[in-house]
């Protein structure tokens, strides 16, 4: 099975990343692809559904868990089988974020639109938890 | 009206009417058996009782016209009851009548009852066991008389009376003599003693004790009592210890509570020290139990406290009518209640986690009842050799001795090491427990001339040579010096062979009871004796030197003495006792097989180790079990029925693997066309998976598999099937929702079972009718199942389920905004779970959180200190930091913010189950409120690496977060962007208030945490006010600038 794994740093603290890694109401603003997200799983099964830009009627629900220690957040597609699994790491100052992507054999050939995305995602990310500290930033120590 | 007469021969009167006996004896014999065991009791278990010789259809037809008998000759009205599975006798009895007036202090009226000794003509062997014990009590009642009589005349009258119960009884004998030399008859008291020693003599082989000769020569002479004993050296080189132990035994008089533990090598005179601060306790009026681990690979689990716990029950007051304990205490040996005085009840049903801690309060309780008018002395020798399960109950009730005149004495060798006395040592230290470690070093060479010449004249050079050859080891000095003055040419070179030259001289048979004494690891008792040897073989075995009688039990003075005859045994002679000794001592199945192991009879011992398998699950020690188990197992792997026995005991152990392992392996035993057989296997293995094990899914799944089992083989049994169903409704509540759930209620519906009784079906049926109807959202109807299981549970007896039920019905009451109601269930479940420390821990953490939610703060805090107080007797680690945590949260309800953050933090301190992501920002925000914003924010950012697990909602987490963000900025100054926080905060709180979160949240916390949500179900407008309330305050600071 093919896999893929990238990372990024931020100067952003890990709190702010966590927020939001764990708001699925806001994955579609860094979430390449993604242009909306539903609360709950469509047909009975799933957590989220996420709706892409490239076909945004199409549901694609997705089981949300943690693994292993349960500091990993795994995003499971349900539609296409695709596993993702973040993980944050605290640095000084800012905030590591890695992704471990799963790929299933049968979209083996989108692996370079895969890793393409997903680095797009990871930075997105680390952008916008950077953006909401600086706004904090200035004035927390004032 | 059935009235039986025990004491004395068995008579038996219906309304008034002498009932002739029966022609068969064995169905009188069972009339007083049931007589005797009020109660309900199984078909199956009676019959084995009785004729355990033949099959079990046999017995049970046999039982079957035993009762018809019975029937016959007290008639159909006559107080027999039986049913399919059960029968009970309903009578009054002298015996009953004998305990009442006991319990009420009326010990001439119940001695009044006793007509001769208990069933006089019967002579089975249950009805010898309960003789026994009854003269025990009859001993006991007739010493209490002695104790509370008016003159010295009348004590020695009740004390002759005591003896005559046993005349090789020696502690009645010394109490006769002590009275007797009270009123003044010294030559009466001397004649008392040289009468048991004849009859130890003539009897048993044995001489009196050395505490009886201490009191006969002090008679004699007039002599202070409490001065070294008639065959000991006096204690040398000790003075330090002793005085050490002096501070301590002073300490315990006044009032409070010790653990010594006296360490060194063998022979280094730890028993002796022992015996010493013994000496002083007596003096002290104190009373002394003891005990000895037996040295056997494999002891049965708590010996030690089996053999201490009788020995104190036999001096005690009864208990108080009203306590709990002393049937409890039949879990580690039935005969203990009889010793107390409660022969009825049996210890409750309950899953062994809870029975185990209901057990070890028991002893607490006992402890404290036998410290309540003067100082209590626990001393439990070897400790080193000690099972596992001993050791764990002596550090819990050395935890609580804190307040108590109680010194428990641990003696010990260092090697092998044993870390759970220093973990006992370090706990009660930690809880107020003076604890005194004293190790003891060898003796210096001058201490070794005055102790050699103590008790034995030797020449210069030979006592050189002695005392070169000890070492500085006070017993090989000893023994050397004896056998050196027994005319050996030089001191022997090793205690072992000094121990040889001893047993040299003996003839074959006292040789024999030498070498079986040695071989059985710890003192025989005069039973055991008689199944082993003779009389006159002991008596000429006690000559050797090596061997002693304490109180009619036979062994070796010392251990290493012991330990020295056993290695210089010849394989096949050593071998050969210990298939004598697995043989004589059937008693205890444990020792038996683990003797019988030793001398190659695997095929006997297999039954030993199935035996000793029950009779420690019966003691809670499962471990244990699962070790004979695993043995019994391995030497009879064809047989199923032991396979699934441990697969039961993993199951109670929480252990999932080894006991589905173990299920597989009973099944691929089983016939495949053994339809029944195999629907029964997957039944048991359902009913771990709801219980103990906790696993919907694997319930689902072996339910599933006895359905199918019964539908293969075209089996109606509506019972099992009906079972079978229930559980598997139960899975699916929990893992698809109501409408699976629904399906299977209504297909059990249709089968022909009462399904309201017993009320264990009844318990578990209402729990899932329960929870189908909160996911179904009908939260009032499913309150009035979870009552309706709760007080289900009450009716079965079981504690734990009862508890279930209040604690969900008093959640689901919280969460509509009942709290009286919510209180008035968990006083429900605080009534039926209050013998049972981890689940009434539990029902006080609930109880609290109702209270605080009412704003009755203090009654909370009350409450949240006794949560405390019991998870200290839990003394987990895990239970304590959850009672910090539960006592967190309600500190924070309560605005009491500097406790909020010091309990929640010894709570993050430990690893207790909880949901750590949310107690780090509770705490983050109790720092926040303290001004602490640096602290708080640390926090809050370890937080976020916290584990999150499925039934965390971190959008709970999301709301809660920006929230204390806003408190920390606000610690800060930065009222900015505190507001911007609360804004995110009632975003996040504002998308979560239109859902309904109880029933996912009630069952998430069930199975994630395995408790109900003990704070209180999160509810977002609630939240949403607290944001809105900082927000106004925000403004309020706002417009003062």
């Amino acid at each position: 099975m093919p896999t893929l794994d990238d990372s990024t740093t931020t100067l952003a603290p890990v709190e702010e990343v966590w927020k939001l890694l764990y708001d699925p109401s806001r994955m579609s603003e860094w979430w390449a692809g993604i242009r909306s997200v539903e609360r709950g799983g469509r047909g009975g099964t799933g957590d989220i559904t996420l709706f892409a830009d490239h076909d945004p009627e199409f549901p694609m629900p997705q089981a949300l868990h943690a693994d292993g220690d349960g500091r990993r957040l795994t995003i499971s597609c349900l539609a296409n089988h695709l596993v993702f699994e973040w993980h944050l790491e605290v640095l000084d100052p800012g905030t590591r974020i890695a992704v471990h992507v799963e790929i299933p054999e049968r979209e083996a050939h989108r692996l370079d639109d895969q890793r393409a995305s997903v680095s797009a995602s990871l930075r997105a990310l680390a952008t916008l938890a950077a953006e909401a500290a600086a706004t904090d930033g200035p004035r927390e120590r004032g | 009206m059935l009235r039986v007469q025990l004491l004395g021969e068995l008579e038996v009167h219906v309304d008034g009417a002498v009932v002739a006996p029966p022609s068969s004896r064995r169905a009188w014999s069972l009339l007083a058996w049931l007589a005797l065991h009020p109660g309900e009791h199984g078909r199956g278990g009676v019959a084995a009782r009785f004729w355990p010789d033949v099959l079990d259809s046999s017995a049970r037809a046999s039982l079957r016209s035993a009762l018809w008998e019975l029937r016959r000759a007290v008639g159909a009205d006559g107080g027999l009851h039986g049913g399919r599975e059960r029968i009970a006798l309903a009578c009054t009895t002298d015996l009953e009548a004998f305990e009442a007036h006991v319990a009420a202090g009326r010990l001439e009226a119940a001695v009044a009852l006793q007509r001769g000794p208990l069933l006089a003509d019967l002579d089975d062997d249950w009805v010898l066991e309960a003789r026994d014990e009854q003269a025990e009590r009859l001993g006991s009642v007739y010493a209490r008389l002695a104790a509370a009589a008016a003159t010295p005349a009348e004590a020695a009258a009740w004390a002759r009376r005591r003896l005559t119960l046993d005349p090789l009884d020696e502690e009645a004998a010394r109490e006769l003599m002590r009275r007797l030399a009270a009123d003044g008859d010294r030559v009466g008291a001397v004649a008392a003693y040289d009468r048991l020693s004849d009859r130890l003599r003539e009897g048993l082989g044995l001489a009196p004790s050395a505490q009886t000769r201490t009191l006969a020569a002090t008679l004699r002479e007039a002599e202070a009592p409490g001065g070294p004993r008639a065959d000991e050296p006096p204690l040398i080189g000790r003075d330090a210890d002793l005085a050490a132990l002096a501070g301590v035994w002073e300490w315990v008089r006044a009032g409070h509570g010790a653990v010594a533990v006296l360490g060194g090598e063998g022979g280094i005179g730890k028993t002796r020290l022992a015996a010493e601060l013994i000496a002083r306790a007596h003096a002290g009026n104190a009373t002394v139990a003891r005990c000895s681990a037996v040295d056997l690979g494999g002891a049965p689990p708590f010996a030690p406290w089996i053999e201490l716990l009788a020995a104190l029950a036999r001096g005690l007051d009864a208990p108080p009518a009203d306590s709990w304990w002393p049937e409890e205490l039949g879990r580690l040996s039935p005969s203990l209640p009889r010793r107390l005085g409660r022969p009825r009840a049996a210890p409750v049903d309950v899953p062994a986690e809870l029975a185990r801690a209901r057990l070890f309060e028991a002893t607490v309780e006992l402890t404290e009842h036998a410290s309540a008018t003067r100082p209590l002395v626990l001393v439990f020798d070897d400790a080193h050799l000690a099972d596992a399960p001993t050791l764990e109950l002596a550090a819990y009730v050395a935890r609580r001795i804190a307040e108590l005149p109680v010194l428990m004495v641990l003696t010990r060798r260092m090697t092998p090491r044993r870390d759970e006395v220093d973990a006992l040592t370090n706990t009660a230290r930690t809880r107020g427990v003076q604890v005194c470690e004293l190790e003891l070093q060898p003796l210096t060479r001058t201490e070794l001339e005055a102790l050699i010449g103590s008790v034995r004249m030797l020449d210069t050079a030979t006592r050189e040579r002695v005392i070169a050859a000890a070492d500085g080891n006070p017993l090989l000095a000893l023994e050397s010096a004896r056998a050196t003055a027994n005319g050996d040419s030089g001191p022997p070179a090793s205690l072992r062979s000094a121990t040889r030259a001893a047993i040299a001289g003996l003839g074959g048979p006292a040789r024999r009871a030498a070498e079986l004494a040695a071989v059985a690891g710890r003192p025989l008792d005069r039973l055991e004796l008689s199944a082993l040897t003779s009389p006159d073989a002991v008596l000429e075995a006690m000559d050797c030197g090596l061997l002693s009688s304490t109180d009619g039990r036979f062994g070796f003075r010392h251990d290493l003495l012991r330990e020295a005859v056993v290695a210089d045994l010849e394989d096949t002679r050593r071998a050969t006792h210990h298939e004598a000794l697995g043989r004589a001592l059937r008693a205890s199945p444990a020792e038996a097989a683990r003797h019988l192991r030793r001398a190659g009879r695997d095929d006997l011992a297999v039954e030993c180790l199935l035996e000793a398998a029950a009779a420690a699950v019966r003691t809670t020690a499962l471990v244990e079990a699962t070790a004979y188990l695993s043995e019994a197992v391995e030497l009879r792997p064809e047989d199923a029925a032991s396979q699934l026995e441990l697969a039961d005991v993993w199951a109670q152990l929480g252990r999932r693997d080894p006991a589905t392992a173990a299920r597989e392996r009973a099944l691929a035993r089983l016939d495949p066309l053994d339809a029944p057989g195999r629907a029964a296997v997957h039944l048991r293995a359902a009913l771990w998976f709801r219980g103990r094990l906790c696993d919907p899914g694997g319930a689902r799944h072996a339910a599933q598999r006895g359905i199918d089992a019964l539908d293969t083989g075209s089996l109606t049994d509506p019972e099992t099937r009906a079972d079978l169903l229930l559980i598997r409704a139960w899975s699916e509540v929990t893992i698809e929702g109501s409408g699976a759930a629904e399906r299977t209620l209504a297909e059990l519906a249709t089968l022909d079972v009462d399904l309201e009784h017993p009320p264990l079906r009844r318990h578990h049926l209402r729990s899932v009718e329960g929870f189908t109807l909160l996911l179904g959202g009908r939260t009032g109807a499913a309150e009035a199942a979870l009552v309706a299981s709760g007080e289900a549970g009450e009716a079965a007896g079981r504690a734990d389920l009862a508890y279930g039920g209040w604690a969900n019905a008093a959640c689901l009451a919280i969460a509509a905004g009942e709290l009286h109601r919510a209180m008035e269930h968990t006083a429900r479940g605080e009534a039926i779970t209050a013998p049972f420390p981890a689940i009434a821990f539990q029902m006080a953490g609930l109880r609290a959180s109702v209270l605080a939610l009412l704003g009755r703060h203090d009654d909370a805090r009350a409450c949240s200190d006794r949560q405390a107080e019991l998870a200290g007797r839990l003394g987990s680690p895990r239970i304590l930091a959850l009672a910090d945590h539960d006592a967190g949260l309600l500190a924070a309800l309560a605005g009491d913010h500097e406790r909020a953050q010091a309990c929640l933090g010894r709570a993050l301190a430990g690893e207790p189950q909880i949901l750590r992501a949310d107690a780090r920002l509770r705490r983050a925000e109790a720092l926040a409120r303290t001004g602490r914003a640096e602290a708080a924010e640390a926090e809050l950012r370890a937080a976020a690496l916290e584990p999150i697990h499925a039934g965390h909602r971190p959008a709970l987490l999301l709301g809660r977060m920006a929230f204390v963000q806003a408190l920390v900025a606000r610690a800060r100054g930065d009222h900015e962007l505190a507001q911007a926080r609360l804004l995110e905060s009632a975003r996040h709180w504002r998308r979560l208030a239109g859902d309904d979160p109880v029933a996912s949240e009630h069952l998430a916390s069930l199975v994630d945490l395995g408790r109900p949500p003990i704070a209180g179900i999160v509810d977002a407008s609630g939240e949403l006010d607290r944001v809105a309330e900082e927000l106004r305050g925000l403004e309020a600071l706002a417009d003062a600038r």
